[in-house]
């Protein structure tokens, strides 16, 4: 089956890795990825603090794009993309009070819905627990982890039964032979968007998250958002060194972790780029 | 720049975000949820409970100017959680924007040079470039050598992309961005 792909600007430079594991485990669950041709940026959290107009015309663009191709649905590893793709759908539709306005900035005359998932619940949804499970092949038994949706997969889009503590993610790494630890920071808000422009706020909220992870037990997080994955990986040095014992807690990508269950060797899932190398886990 | 109402009559500045964002800050019921959730509240001068009522007491001069939104990291969990319903994520957001359209001097400089920094690299190339869209803005907020340890780790990593691509449309982007040039 096709499934259209927006990787986003982040899976290109700082998340490659994710995007090559996303790939290759869409593949390795029947699934053939089509990327947007020419796809642009979705414009981010900068272009919605100037114009919602203009944020939506950038994803529907995308839209436009992707149904140039004859694309009916689409995936997109990064939860802010997503959730912009959505809205831009939301902004589209016939009742919407934006649909002109966005039509006539991206020259189109219409643009058909289409069905939009994040990767979480394209596994859940389309894949399912039942045929992921058939395609392990090295359980991760033993393994204790912490399922870090990050605040932005909690939108409507994915629909999660139950947004302050939601399970689907968690449900995806039992799956895989784990266990998903309980703890109450599944969705809090790292910060990534303020990484830049206030470092004293990301390095409190990750420190927060991080601690929270390490006290539930876990060996290490599991990400499935390139913001969050980068700030939680790349902000551990330096608060390390007000700690009096580091956190070295590594931040998997679900994609890795699927691919090392899936059989691939942890040198084939793109470890090399992370600050915390998760290999004293996989090697117990 | 835009007039925007606050002096002329008690409830202009809460009418006029009702206007603006379709949000209702006089449905708020003060219980604190908000706040108590968001992850910036302690960077914020006014916190969100405190922005809802603020705009109910119509003190524009007071928020435009505040340091609150510009922390606001989108993250909806006030929204979320709201038991009113209010879409207090969008109200923030509207905020900055009323700040900007309003020619008032942003109270935080960093978030609004960044996110124009950001725009202009999306304009350029079509996708945004991160190493030029960081190394400028550390060099226009005058800190060049900001986290300059963690970019030679991530270049040792080859984790970071050295150059830009530039999408083949890229006419398509500028038109859209054309319109919203004064913003920028
Ligand atoms: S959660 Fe809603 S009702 Fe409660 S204080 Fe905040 S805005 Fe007001
Ligand atoms: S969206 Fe903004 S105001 Fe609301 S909880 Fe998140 S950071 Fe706080």
């Amino acid at each position: 089956m096709q499934i259209g792909y927006f990787p986003g600007c982040s899976l290109t430079s700082t998340a490659r890795e994710y995007d090559a594991t996303v790939r290759q485990v869409v593949q390795n669950c029947g699934f053939e990825l089509v990327e947007i041709d020419d796809w642009n940026c979705c414009g981010a959290s900068p272009a919605d603090a100037v114009s919602q107009e203009l944020v939506l015309a950038l994803s529907a663009k995308n839209l436009a794009k992707a149904q140039r191709q004859g694309l009916t649905s689409i995936l997109s590893p990064c939860p802010a993309c997503h959730s912009h793709l959505l809205q831009a759908q939301q902004g589209l539709a016939e009742t919407s009070p934006h649909r002109r306005r966005i039509l006539e900035l991206i020259h189109e005359a219409s643009v058909p819905a289409v069905t939009l998932r994040h990767l979480v619940d394209f596994l859940y949804r389309d894949v399912g627990i039942d045929k992921l499970k058939a395609t392990v092949v090295k359980p991760l038994t033993g393994m204790t982890l912490a399922s870090y949706y990050g605040c932005l997969t909690r939108l409507k889009a994915i629909d999660m039964e139950d947004r302050e503590n939601p399970a689907m993610l968690d449900e995806i790494i039992a799956a895989l032979g784990a266990t998903a630890v309980d703890w109450p920071h599944k969705t809090e808000c790292c910060g990534a968007g303020l990484a830049i422009t206030s470092t004293q706020t990301v390095l409190r909220l990750a420190g927060d998250i991080l601690a929270g992870a390490r006290s539930a037990g876990a060996q290490a997080l599991v990400a499935v958002c390139p913001l969050c994955q980068a700030n939680l990986d790349m902000r551990q040095a330096e608060l390390d060194r007000k700690r009096p014992c580091p956190f070295n807690l590594p931040v998997i990508y679900l994609s890795q972790l699927i691919l090392i269950a899936q059989g691939k060797s942890f040198n084939e899932a793109g470890f090399d780029k992370h600050l915390i190398s998760p290999r004293s886990i996989f090697q117990q | 720049m835009i007039e925007i109402p606050g002096t002329q009559d008690a409830h202009a500045f809460r009418r006029f975000i009702i206007e603006r964002c379709g949000e209702d800050t006089g449905a708020c019921i003060q219980c604190g949820k908000c706040s108590a959730g968001c992850p910036v509240a302690p960077d914020m001068d006014y916190m969100p409970n405190q922005v809802m009522e603020l705009i109910r007491l119509n003190q524009r001069e007071r928020l435009l100017t505040a340091h609150s939104f510009w922390f606001c990291a989108s993250c909806q969990t006030c929204t979320i959680r709201c038991p009113h319903a209010i879409d207090i994520a969008l109200v923030m957001n509207t905020l900055r924007k009323l700040t900007l359209e309003g020619g008032y001097a942003p109270a935080e400089k960093r978030m609004p040079l960044f996110n124009r920094i950001f725009l202009d690299s999306i304009r350029k190339h079509g996708r945004v470039y991160e190493l030029g869209m960081v190394s400028r803005f550390n060099l226009a907020s005058g800190q060049p050598f900001k986290d300059a340890l963690l970019g030679a780790a991530m270049m040792a990593r080859r984790k970071i992309a050295l150059l830009p691509h530039r999408i083949r449309h890229l006419d398509d982007i500028k038109s859209i961005f054309a319109k919203y040039k004064k913003y920028m």
